[in-house]
């Protein structure tokens, strides 16, 4: 009994020393910030979905004439490849061809609204779409391309930097639409440029990035490398919009709740003061400038909320980061003069919802206890009536 | 030396190296048949069952190539580490082995009795292991070819609870959780944690309750017969004392009753070699290591186990003048 005491008692130390432990280590346990009103406090904004920024100043979140990298799943297991679509402006993009919805609404979509069985897909909303129903929840497929354009003139390149940090031109198939092999495991980014010309004495250079992991497939074969280019590649981008991981380790996916950091540099050095704004499929917008080291953070939150509270953590939205810049480099190309040159560059970004939107550890731990009460009680009954049968016998 | 002892050494040993190993950049390779959990951040070595599942989860059709060949590659790697140590992987490696065995320690500290299951029931349950490593493989084959959803991917990982508890280790205890993502994940992260809370409790009522169970050591025992370690028996030196069936761990009663069959490395057999140190007959049982037998029944060892080393008689005055 003695030895029981004091294993309780050992019991409830260790309890209270790991409850110590959990409180204070606030990169495990923190709860993040994920609702947009958090997120504007600590952003020092005060604005609603698709309102207007009440800071006044050069650095609006107003964007035009963009060009961004977006991602679209191959289909079905073990797939080899990759498609990107290389698309101007129409940020927010609208639900693309393997986007459904099942018990819940996919992150940062808009809701499908319900429509008659009878009603024409296309005519609804004068949309090119079909949508139909499925016993056990909604289910909504589109048509692919029907909505964000793939827009990219013929001068766009592509490259696709591989984990072993080798450069691959990629061949657009059609215009803005490219699918290409991965075959490594690790990080692999994709680089697009496009030389927008001189408009208004102006030169415009588009720059664009992707970013995604790959589990690889070594049934393709690797390519060989780009080692000159096409005389642009010599080794970086000249504007550059890199994501900056606060431990160095690269990831895949961008939770939200999390600080997303990004460095914008123009040919390798910093640049102070530059606009970076970051839209998400909602339509909230967030503009800020970037600090001496080029740097600048963003607060990734969370935009749509689930009828029964929880998320599913296979679900993403897209995000997009927008940062531009005007020099005054004076030039000419292709016999037009021209007194700037704008810089403008996007990434993609793939958001899932934090690991806190998804699971429960409270609930956890209390089944884990009930269980060890239940199976304890379960067992002391059974050793009681095993041992009064036992007496029972005896006299 | 006391090979029980040796064991727990090994065991913790095994326990640093697979569980703090990627902190000293060690990395004994992902196709380890024992619960090197893939989830501990920085784990010296991965579980084979974790890759096993999800290189299943492709379409039928992959497997003709090099789907197939990396399948082959990886069972292959895994036969390999079971044929030359066989089921001690369960009893001398595996971690989550370990914790097991300190619980009982602790319920033998407290004094709590243990219980056993009916010979019937122990039966009955012994087919469980292979339900699961069924499913295990069948599972991941519907995922990859749209039979099932993703939602049921990598299945015994989501349901072993050696995940929710082996992170902790390392202070993570991001694993000890429900995943609400759909039904599935709830499901078998629910029963990852119900798991934890019987190893827990069953530990103060059955050694090693969890092992009886495992999808791994039924994968193992398809190797038993051609492990280079075995465990032999010699039945006509078997007095049938009953000594090595209550010395077990995992209750096998073969161990005690079998006169004829010589190599008595059965399913639920994890190589402890409790059973060798336990026999009380010179000679009856003996563990060999590709034929070589190193460890035999030694009634003068078991006895000095029992008393304790004979102590040597004190000198009689009459001897020590005989001495002088």
């Amino acid at each position: 009994m003695k030895r029981i005491l004091v294993f309780t008692a050992c019991m409830g130390l260790g309890g209270l020393a790991t409850a110590h432990f959990a409180s204070a280590n606030p990169a495990r346990t923190k709860m993040p910030m994920v609702h947009e009103k958090m997120a504007m406090k600590h952003s020092g904004m005060d604005m609603k979905h698709g309102g207007k920024p009440a800071r006044a100043g050069r650095c609006t979140p107003m964007i035009r004439d963009y060009y961004w990298l977006d991602y679209s799943r191959g289909m079905g297991m073990g797939r080899r490849m990759r498609v990107l679509h290389f698309k101007h402006n129409g940020f927010p993009p609208k639900p693309s061809a393997n986007m459904r919805w099942g018990g819940g609404m996919r992150m940062g979509s808009p809701m499908p609204e319900k429509k008659p069985a009878a009603q024409s897909p296309v005519a609804a909303g004068g949309r090119d779409a079909s949508s139909r129903s499925m016993a056990g929840g909604r289910r909504m497929a589109m048509r692919p391309n029907a909505h964000g354009r793939d827009d990219a003139p013929a001068n766009a390149a592509f490259w696709l930097e591989t984990p072993d940090k080798d450069i691959h031109r990629i061949d657009a198939q059609t215009p803005g639409k490219m699918s290409f092999p991965a075959p490594q495991w690790g990080l692999h980014k994709v680089f697009a440029y496009l030389d927008g010309g001189v408009k208004a004495d102006v030169r415009r250079k588009h720059f664009a990035f992707y970013s995604f992991y790959s589990h690889g497939d070594k049934a393709v074969e690797k390519q060989p490398p780009v080692l000159d280019g096409n005389g642009y590649w010599e080794g970086k981008p000249e504007f550059q919009l890199t994501r900056i991981y606060a431990d160095g380790r690269q990831r895949y996916s961008t939770q939200t709740g999390q600080q997303a950091k990004f460095r914008i540099s123009l040919h390798g050095k910093p640049l102070k003061g530059v606009c970076v704004v970051m839209m998400t499929q909602k339509g909230w917008r967030n503009a800020r400038t970037t600090d001496e080291n080029g740097e600048v953070s963003f607060f990734i939150i969370k935009e749509a909320e689930t009828a029964g509270g929880r998320e599913s953590r296979r679900r993403s939205a897209k995000y997009l980061v927008v940062a531009r810049h005007m020099e005054a480099y004076a030039g000419e190309i292709d016999g037009k003069r021209y007194a700037d040159t704008r810089y403008l560059a996007t990434m993609g970004l793939r958001v899932r919802p934090s690991q806190l939107e998804w699971e429960s550890k409270s609930m956890a731990f209390l089944m884990a206890g009930f269980t060890v009460v239940a199976a304890g009680a379960a067992i002391a009954i059974r050793r009681h009536r095993r041992r009064a049968a036992n007496n029972t016998k005896g006299a | 030396m006391d090979v029980q002892r040796l064991r727990l050494i090994v065991q913790s040993i095994a326990f640093i190296l697979l569980i703090y190993g990627g902190l000293f950049a060690i990395d004994l390779g992902n196709r380890l048949p024992t619960f090197a959990c893939a989830y501990v951040p920085d784990n010296g070595g991965g579980c084979f069952l974790v890759g096993f599942q999800h290189m299943l989860s492709r379409p039928l059709p992959q497997f003709m190539g090099e789907q197939g060949i990396r399948l082959l590659k990886a069972i292959g790697i895994f036969a390999l580490w079971a044929v030359v140590i066989n089921k001690a992987w369960c009893g001398w490696i595996c971690p989550f082995g370990l914790l097991q065995d300190l619980l009982t320690k602790l319920r033998t500290w407290l004094s709590i009795d243990l219980s056993r299951f009916s010979w019937i029931a122990h039966k009955r349950y012994k087919s469980v292991k292979y339900i699961l490593l069924a499913l295990l493989i069948l599972i991941p084959l519907g995922i990859g070819n749209g039979l099932i959803s993703r939602d049921w991917t990598a299945p015994f990982c989501q349901m072993c609870p050696a995940r929710p508890i082996l992170p902790l280790f390392q202070g993570d205890v991001s694993e000890f959780m429900i995943d609400f993502t759909s039904i599935p994940t709830m499901l078998l992260t629910g029963a990852a944690i119900i798991l934890v809370g019987l190893m827990f409790t069953t530990a103060f009522v059955k050694r090693r309750f969890l092992c009886s169970y495992c999808p791994m050591l039924a994968f193992l025992s398809l190797f038993d017969k051609v492990g280079l370690f075995s465990l032999k028996k010699y039945g006509d030196l078997c007095t049938r004392c009953g000594n090595c069936f209550r010395a077990c761990p995992m209750e096998i009663r073969e161990i005690e009753e079998e006169k004829s069959i010589k190599n008595l490395v059965t399913q639920d057999c994890i190589l402890c070699l409790r059973c060798v140190e336990a026999c009380p007959e010179n000679q009856a049982l003996e563990a060999r290591f590709a034929g070589f037998a190193f460890m035999k029944a030694d009634a003068k060892a078991f006895l000095n186990r029992q008393h304790g080393s004979p102590a040597k008689p004190k000198p009689t005055p009459a001897q020590k003048k005989k001495n002088k």
